[in-house]
């Protein structure tokens, strides 16, 4: 998918054809969706927050400028809705085990499911700043110009939090854990 | 401690960006310090195991419930626009021997509208509970709700509409009660009711979609319970009704509510006592 194809299914929305942006939902939820549930640590809040973000995007998609990614410019209404809710909430505590759990694959070993666990709880404690950066950099996949955009600020701060943060796990996750499997 | 520099070539070696002189660089720095040698193998092996976390599947009905906020959502360049040329209109429609009088009401009244406007406009971002419009005072409010109220049902809610007034000013509350989060939206207005003007507002709705309003109406979606006080400006006290309408993506409703009399003296009295 390229941002050509974005940009050319927001002009088939712009012009009337709905359904068009459903095809953007459906391209984005799944990314989307992983990124708010690490931020935010809550399956159904980050529910909320991928539903609100993209019903945003589509409320703003005139103001859409096809000189950024669109699913950079969905993140950065997903990251200020978050943000809103987790101000509200003041920070919910460690994911829930159960939601976490890749229990629909039976393959899989039960000491690195632990471990994957044990990482993504991690993460989950970091503060948010470095949490944002880490969600964004090792979740999302986007490269540094895009964080960037998406968090609105420059690329610099952002290798400064994304090193902060790994010191920061490297330090809560123990030698034995980082080494399982590796 | 590691220093900036190193710090640096940490975090490209892991990006998987670190030039070869660089590299080199590096690996003069790691020869005489074991602390930070350590400290790089433990960042390769975090690096690998976060890049090896996988994704879930979203909820099933994320898009389904996307998809069925859209028909229910205006963008809110458009309404804004649309109100303000009908405002401008409006004024050059009359005739010439009022427009100078009311050219400054109509750009104060216009200035007002951009400022409310802009700040509704973000009310997305708001907090669930918000005010506007500085008349409504807590003894409206009671007044409002110990009328009697209409019922009306639809889909899975039940909305509670109670109405007063005083002599220039009509109250509307309504209340939202559902245990869904399906979509609806919400509509109040009069029927050819002359200078009938949207004034304020207090609301409580934790599930806000948007809410907007023009010269005569105002209206909001929403998708799940919550609870709303608007006043209208009625300066000819004339009055009589109030237009509800309410739409989901099965069905729609229109109802006429007459605009109890009954309080507004209550409201009066309180009003003075107070004074």
């Amino acid at each position: 998918m390229t941002n050509i194809e974005d940009v050319q299914l927001i002009e088939q929305c712009l012009n009337g054809n709905r359904e068009a942006f459903g095809e953007l939902v459906e391209r984005y939820q799944k990314p989307l969706f992983n990124a708010a549930l690490k931020i935010v640590n809550d399956w159904d809040v980050a529910k909320d927050v991928t539903q609100t973000a993209f019903i945003r995007a589509y409320e703003k998609l005139d103001t859409y400028n096809p000189k950024f990614k669109f699913f950079s410019w969905v993140y950065r209404m997903a990251v200020n809705e978050a943000i809103n809710v987790l101000r509200q909430q003041k920070n919910k505590a460690v994911l829930d085990e159960c939601q976490m759990a890749s229990a629909d694959n039976p393959e899989t070993d039960m000491h690195n499911l632990q471990v994957e666990e044990k990482v993504e709880m991690a993460v989950a404690k970091l503060p948010l700043d470095y949490r944002l950066v880490t969600v964004f950099y090792y979740f999302a996949n986007l490269p540094y110009e895009e964080i960037s955009f998406v968090l609105g600020i420059p690329e610099k701060t952002i290798k400064s939090r994304l090193y902060s943060a790994r010191l920061i796990l490297s330090k809560s996750l123990s030698e034995k854990e980082l080494a399982f499997n590796g | 401690m590691v220093n900036a520099k190193v710090a640096a070539f940490i975090n490209q070696e892991l990006d998987g960006t670190l030039s070869k002189n660089d590299q080199v660089q590096l690996e003069k720095c790691l020869e005489s310090d074991r602390e930070t040698r350590e400290l790089l193998a433990n960042l390769r092996q975090l690096h690998k195991k976060l890049i090896e976390v996988q994704e879930v599947e979203p909820p099933e009905d994320v898009k389904e419930n996307v998809m069925r906020a859209l028909p229910l959502v205006r963008r809110p360049a458009e309404t804004r626009e649309s109100s303000f040329k009908a405002k401008i209109i409006e004024l050059a429609s009359l005739p010439r021997f009022q427009m100078a009088g009311m050219f400054s009401l109509g750009a104060a009244a216009a200035l007002f509208f951009m400022v409310i406007s802009q700040s509704l406009s973000n009310l997305q971002n708001a907090p669930a509970e918000k005010a506007i419009g500085t008349i409504i005072s807590p003894d409206m409010i009671t007044a409002a709700n110990s009328i009697d109220s209409k019922k009306i049902t639809i889909d899975d809610y039940e909305i509670n509409v109670s109405t007063t007034r005083t002599d220039q000013t009509v109250f509307a509350s309504i209340k939202l009660e559902t245990a869904s989060n399906q979509i609806v939206q919400l509509m109040v207005s009069s029927e050819a009711a002359e200078n009938f003007r949207f004034n304020a507002l207090e609301y409580s709705a934790p599930n806000l979609i948007y809410a907007n309003f023009g010269n005569d109406f105002f209206s909001a979606a929403v998708a799940g319970p919550g609870n709303w006080v608007l006043a209208f400006d009625d300066p000819a006290g004339t009055t009589e009704t109030i237009k509800i309408e309410l739409k989901s993506e099965a069905s729609s409703i229109r109802e006429t509510v007459a605009i109890q009399k009954n309080a507004a003296q209550t409201v009066d009295n309180e009003t003075s006592s107070n004074q």
